[in-house]
């Protein structure tokens, strides 16, 4: 690494700051006043922080979610959650409030009375019971509050993922502003994080080419990575099928959920197709990095432009040749 | 461009405390630092006595504010005395009365306070009331005779007052005199050759004021009270005298405590009192002139300064004064720099708990029991305890660890400041427990970091409260909270990156 002096530094920082003004790299900053103060009203949070609620709002557009099993309310259901999982081998636990993938116990087979976890260790139900416990404690939930443990199915994820997923589930994380796709994202499970799609852990985002849907590279801990680490497999060249469909479900959010500014989780089920797993009212700024792309100037273009959208076919039709074309 | 209304407000608030700080500096001479040598003396008076097992009542004579002389501080201490305020004696002196129903064995009674004095000190408009030295009680006609002969004998036309106590004190000096062994008589206890002085040039029509003080110097462990003249020269001017030599004394250096005949303590039910004085020149408050200055200026400056609590608030403020600070700096750390930190202001706790520490023992500590409490949590975790009895043992074990170390130091001869109070305690214990949740949600990398981000502030923040300086510039300066509340609020509106985003992103500038 060279040493810079303090004039040098000086101008590389400012090149690097007008570069980032001229890319429109969006600063967390202004995240906040500029897009969620003045996009997303509080009191629509419930709407993207509650899973239940959210997924009773997609219902409502007909976009898929994982199918309910059960919800568990209070600590004196907890042992009888086998009730709502008896007629399935796979199943997955997660907290109503959790985020960024905390708290999800997902069950992939039962053996002798006890149960498999997503790595293929076997656990016993004693473990499963104290899991749920801890979720209606509110260990997962934002802010601690006291929660209600969700059970749903077990998405079985596409094949076409699995060259480049280690164990988990890869989602796509659409950013939506006004019901607008602005940025994708595909997000892969590695070892290092522990088969969890969440970037702080060393997930891979990838960033996908808006107007296709086609990967291209990606970044692990916000350093640019070009193969997966645990499979070897290229990352890029992949194509998420049916893009167009995906991002009209994901725009057709807003017309249930008001929140301009979100991120919405989707994943892919071999048999049941693009599935809503999550909407975040906060959604970060990695995505950024994963496209090598900047969000402010598509999203001031959108801000201006978005009086004309009406339907969630023309804001996808927009996203697609409009605002594919900012890189 | 349209100003926000956070501009506009940010903007007033900054404009209203730096006119208020420049107010103060440039014309009322508030010192920008402390320890500019100043003209403040910190006095202590203590009255020993033993009591006789029956009531007893001490009226101790204190000094009093005058033009030039300002008591800003006192304090009356006393064990199990009942202090009945100050009071005016009949020489309309100030005195403190202590008293008590039962006094046995030894006595001790303290005044202390702290006293300022204006730049140069002159006596030109204080109306002085001249008292009569000779109570007519005791004046017979041959004590008026002898006062009179010894006024006609050294009184000449054209002399001036000064002249005249010259001559006096030649006259008064000669050994033998009948009519000065005379009036010593009638006198007294109380014949000092000051009183003496007094009394003959207040017969002979000449103003004159008998005052006790003592002589201010550096430091002063048993300062002897003494007596001098305060002589009318000119119309409402008066100059002090020495009663010794009739020459003028260097007023700067005399402080005067009461006027009169009166003795410095009367008792009643005790053995007579010990007096001790002393008297330190106080270096730290060059402040105290500033303010009593802007006492007489404005009412509305003395009205925002802290110099009218007593000195246990002040000693509060002092620190309550440097948490806007802190969360400035956190602030600043987070919005403009981006570090990360664990809980929003726990940085802010955690500099105030590096102020009882020494800094590097405070963050050895700090590692290591967050080291410690963080692996006893985790097992706690396994035990599946639940979040507040977790908490609570957590912190028990924290308690232990202090204990232990402090004890553990203690025989190793290592010589530590372990004066942990209760807040870094539960600081301790409440980080352990948020980097508890944090490690399970976002990982150990993360969780380090903010950690680390976590301590870093903090010991910048400790940097910045520790400062003698900026303590006493807050302390003396307070509207400067109002640029604090200002900054905070613009930063609340920047929207530009924070600078550890320019690493973040670093990959875009890379790629192209």
């Amino acid at each position: 690494m060279k040493i810079l002096g303090p004039i040098q530094f000086l101008n590389a920082f400012i090149r690097r700051h007008n570069y980032f003004v001229e890319r429109g790299v969006l600063g967390m900053n202004s995240r906040n006043l500029n897009y969620i103060f003045r996009s997303n009203p509080r009191k629509l949070y419930p709407l993207a922080d509650d899973k239940l609620i959210t997924k009773k709002l997609a219902q409502k557009v007909e976009i898929a979610t994982p199918e309910l099993y059960g919800v568990i309310d209070f600590q004196t259901q907890v042992k009888h959650f086998e009730e709502h999982t008896k007629h399935h081998d796979t199943f997955v636990i997660k907290p109503a409030h959790g985020s960024g993938g905390n708290g999800i116990l997902v069950i992939t087979g039962k053996k002798d009375g006890d149960y498999i976890k997503g790595d293929g260790t076997p656990i016993t139900k004693k473990v499963i019971l104290r899991h749920l416990s801890n979720i209606l404690s509110g260990l997962y939930s934002l802010g601690g509050q006291t929660d209600v443990a969700i059970i749903e199915s077990l998405v079985r994820f596409d094949p076409l993922f699995e060259k480049i997923t280690y164990m988990g589930v890869p989602d796509i994380r659409l950013l939506l502003f006004y019901g607008v796709p602005v940025m994708a994202m595909l997000r892969l499970p590695t070892k290092e994080s522990d088969g969890k799609a969440n970037l702080h852990r060393g997930g891979i985002g990838v960033g996908i080419y808006l107007e296709n849907g086609i990967t291209y590279g990606g970044v692990q801990k916000d350093d640019p990575i070009d193969h997966h680490p645990d499979t070897g497999n290229k990352i890029a060249g992949v194509q998420i099928p049916n893009w167009r469909d995906l991002l009209i479900m994901g725009s057709k959010l807003y017309d249930v959920a008001p929140l301009g500014y979100i991120g919405a989780d989707f994943v892919f089920d071999r048999d049941k197709g693009p599935m809503l797993l999550e909407i975040n009212a906060r959604p970060g700024l990695a995505i950024q990095i994963a496209n090598v792309r900047g969000l402010k100037k598509r999203l001031e273009r959108v801000r201006a432009d978005i009086s004309q959208l009406k339907t969630s076919k023309d804001k996808v039709d927009y996203a697609l040749h409009i605002l594919a074309a900012y890189n | 461009m349209k100003l926000s209304q956070t501009a506009i407000i940010s903007l007033v608030l900054i404009i209203g405390a730096l006119t208020m700080f420049f107010y103060k500096v440039l014309f009322l001479d508030f010192p920008l630092a402390p320890d500019s040598r100043a003209d403040s003396w910190q006095v202590e008076t203590r009255v020993t006595f033993k009591g006789k097992g029956e009531p007893a009542n001490v009226k101790v004579n204190i000094p009093q504010n005058t033009k030039d002389f300002v008591i800003v501080n006192e304090n009356f201490i006393s064990d199990e005395f009942g202090f009945s305020a100050e009071i005016r004696t009949a020489d309309n002196n100030r005195a403190a009365k202590w008293s008590i129903s039962h006094a046995v064995g030894h006595q001790i009674l303290y005044y202390r306070a702290l006293i300022f004095r204006f730049d140069s000190v002159t006596f030109q408009s204080k109306k002085f009331k001249v008292r009569t030295y000779l109570p007519s009680e005791e004046i017979d006609d041959a004590v008026t005779i002898a006062v009179q002969s010894i006024i006609e004998e050294i009184k000449s036309e054209d002399a001036t007052s000064t002249d005249f106590l010259l001559k006096l004190i030649k006259l008064l000096k000669k050994k033998k005199d009948e009519r000065i062994n005379l009036i010593k008589q009638t006198l007294k206890d109380d014949n000092s050759l000051a009183t003496i002085e007094a009394m003959i040039l207040n017969e002979a029509k000449i103003p004159a004021i008998l005052v006790n003080g003592v002589v201010l110097e550096n430091i002063q462990r048993n300062a002897q009270i003494k007596q001098w003249l305060l002589i009318k020269t000119k119309e409402n001017a008066w100059a002090p005298y020495s009663a010794d030599n009739g020459s003028p004394l260097d007023t700067n250096a005399l402080l005067p405590w009461w006027y009169g005949r009166e003795p410095m303590v009367t008792m009643k039910g005790g053995t007579t009192p010990d007096i001790k004085i002393t008297i330190k020149r106080n270096t730290e408050s060059a402040l105290t002139k500033a303010i009593m200055r802007g006492q007489s200026k404005s009412k509305f400056i003395s009205l925002f300064s802290f110099f009218n609590l007593p000195l246990h608030d002040q000693v509060i403020f002092h620190v309550l004064l440097l948490i806007p600070l802190g969360a400035l700096i956190v602030t600043f750390l987070r919005q403009i720099i981006g570090v990360p930190t664990i809980g929003t202001f726990m940085p802010i706790l955690i500099a105030l708990s590096f102020r009882e520490m020494s800094l590097i023992w405070g963050l050895f500590l700090f590692l290591f029991i967050i080291a410690i409490g963080l692996i006893v949590r985790a097992y706690f975790d396994k035990l599946e305890l639940l979040f507040v009895p977790r908490l609570s043992g957590v912190l028990i074990v924290v308690v232990i660890l202090i204990c232990v170390l402090s004890i553990m130091m203690d025989s190793f001869n290592v010589n530590v400041r372990l004066s942990l109070s209760l807040i870094p305690l539960v600081i301790v214990t409440m980080m352990i427990e948020r980097m508890s949740i944090m490690w399970e949600e976002l990982g150990p990398e993360v969780t380090v970091q903010s950690a680390l981000g976590s301590l870093l502030a903090g010991a910048l923040g400790y940097l910045c409260l520790s400062s003698k300086f900026i303590s006493y510039i807050l302390f003396v300066f307070p509207e400067l909270l109002f640029i604090m509340l200002a900054l905070t609020m613009m930063i609340g509106r920047y929207n530009g990156y924070k600078l550890t985003e320019y690493i973040r992103f670093k990959s875009f500038e890379k790629k192209s």
